[in-house]
């Protein structure tokens, strides 16, 4: 088959309306050949857009919880936003033990804990849109930042490929200890944490924290990570690092 | 201005608040920060496991999802089935999405058309092995009628890119409509469809592509018709 042959291949391809046999030779050829990669991407946009042709149809109540369900979804548990750790079990135990403690102290008491953990979420999704608008660019990729086993506190990374900028959003830090300041490092793609850029570095642990990155980079590939230096900062990373783009 | 479903508000604060009040009210918060958020963010975050990101993609994709399911499948349970396979499959690959290659959107609603037309063809081989066209039994051109038992969108966003999207398939010829029915809605391959309308297959893999990008250029030409202050994920 000629180019022109294959091209017109591509709209049965998106669609999914080919032959298995021309299927086959439509793919070998789109390996190889830019155009066709492009229409095909042009293409599958459409395809989305036609599903809004539909008219609208409610999805059945239960949908929701039963996908809920299947990713171990519960209404408690919000993920990055609420910047809640997953318990394993020995701290389930621990909770299930705090939980009758609660109980114990009445509602009161269960109230203040829920009043204070939405507070705290509330100053971190506060922080994160202020970031997002810092950086100009709504779009901006994020990296979660997560302690090694055993560690504490996390970390958001909004990185804008458009305006080249950066912030670090913090919490639960445990402090860095007298003498001792936290650093932000951006590791080039490639992950050798020893050839890691210094960034900003900071004292304070209380609540949410924002870290700018000023001339750190911020190409795609790049990580992050926060290590504890000596007062001043370090151009060396002190490994382990207490906080790192989780894999 | 948008118009979005908002959810229901928290009710006003009493004296003493209870602890469910709380939670629902924490619980609307952080479903407002996600909706805050754009689609590749979300889709990063679901590569991160966060369970939150996939409902705020569940409330901006389900229902169209779930309603091209239901129209190629003609079977609620089995749409929704679906529906909760392609979001589980986004929940087991988001570290491998790719970007580059097109919107999330865009890969969940492609997914659920895969899918429900893989569907529709196993059922209708098992049917009708030896069908012809007159095992042809629903006609395309009604399944982009208003279904009167459904309310209408109130999502604006949706309401626009269906608006427009329906406006660019009025634009085309009626018989690249047709076959663009057949293969989208249908879920009939190129052969079947040269058979069903009884054409030569190169006519149809040139009608269904000049169809599809007849739509492409549609939708570009009223992309750059629309407002400035109007909003894309």
């Amino acid at each position: 088959m000629t180019h022109a042959d294959l091209e017109q291949l591509a709209a049965g391809y998106v669609l999914g309306a080919l032959e298995p046999d021309d299927e086959h030779e439509f793919r070998r050829h789109l390996d190889a050949c830019l155009l066709c990669a492009s229409e095909v991407a042009d293409l599958e946009a459409v395809l989305g857009e036609l599903a809004f042709a539909v008219p609208a149809a409610a999805p059945p109540r239960g949908l929701r919880a039963t996908l809920r369900r299947s990713i171990g979804f519960s209404p408690r548990q919000r993920g990055l936003l609420a910047f809640q750790p997953r318990l394993g079990r020995p701290a389930l135990a621990v909770a299930g033990a705090l939980l009758v403690t609660l109980v114990l102290f009445g509602l009161s008491f269960a109230n203040m804990s829920l009043r204070n953990q939405s507070a705290i979420e509330e100053n971190q999704l506060a922080e994160l849109r202020a970031a997002l608008s810092q950086l100009g660019d709504p779009a901006a990729r994020l990296l979660r930042l997560a302690p090694p086993p055993g560690g504490t506190g996390r970390g958001t990374v909004a990185v804008s490929d458009a305006t080249g900028k950066g912030v670090l959003i913090v919490e639960g830090l445990p402090g860095p200890g007298p003498g001792q300041v936290y650093q932000l490092w951006a590791v080039p793609p490639g992950g050798d944490p020893d050839q890691a850029a210094p960034g900003r570095v900071w004292i304070s642990s209380a609540g949410v924290a924002t870290i700018r990155f000023g001339d750190l980079p911020v190409q795609a590939g790049t990580t992050y990570m926060v290590t504890v230096e000596p007062r001043g900062g370090s151009v060396r990373p002190a490994l382990p690092p207490v906080l790192s783009v989780t894999p | 201005v948008r118009l979005v479903r908002e959810p229901s508000s928290p009710r006003p604060a009493r004296r003493t608040t209870t602890s469910s009040g709380e939670g629902a009210t924490a619980r609307v918060r952080a479903a407002r920060a996600y909706r805050a958020l754009q689609d590749g963010q979300l889709v990063a975050l679901v590569a991160e496991r966060d369970a939150g990101a996939l409902d705020a993609l569940y409330d901006r994709y389900g229902a169209p999802m779930f309603a091209l399911a239901r129209r190629i499948l003609s079977d609620d349970t089995l749409a929704a089935t679906l529906v909760k396979d392609v979001f589980l499959a986004l929940w087991a690959s988001a570290g491998r999405f790719d970007a580059t290659r097109g919107t999330v959107g865009t890969y969940l609603l492609a997914s659920t058309q895969h899918r429900a037309a893989e569907a529709v063809r196993e059922r209708m081989d098992r049917r009708a092995p030896d069908r012809d066209a007159a095992g042809f039994e629903v006609d395309p051109r009604t399944y982009l009628e208003p279904d009167l038992r459904q309310p209408a969108d109130r999502d604006l966003d949706r309401a626009q890119r269906a608006a427009r999207i329906r406006a660019a398939l009025d634009d085309l010829p009626e018989s690249q409509r047709h076959l663009l029915g057949l293969a989208y809605f249908g879920g009939y391959t190129q052969r079947e469809v040269a058979a069903l309308v009884g054409e030569p297959l190169p006519a149809v893999q040139t009608g269904m592509a000049a169809a599809m990008r007849g739509l492409r250029d549609a939708i570009m030409r009223r992309e750059r018709a629309r407002p400035r202050n109007s909003t894309s994920r």
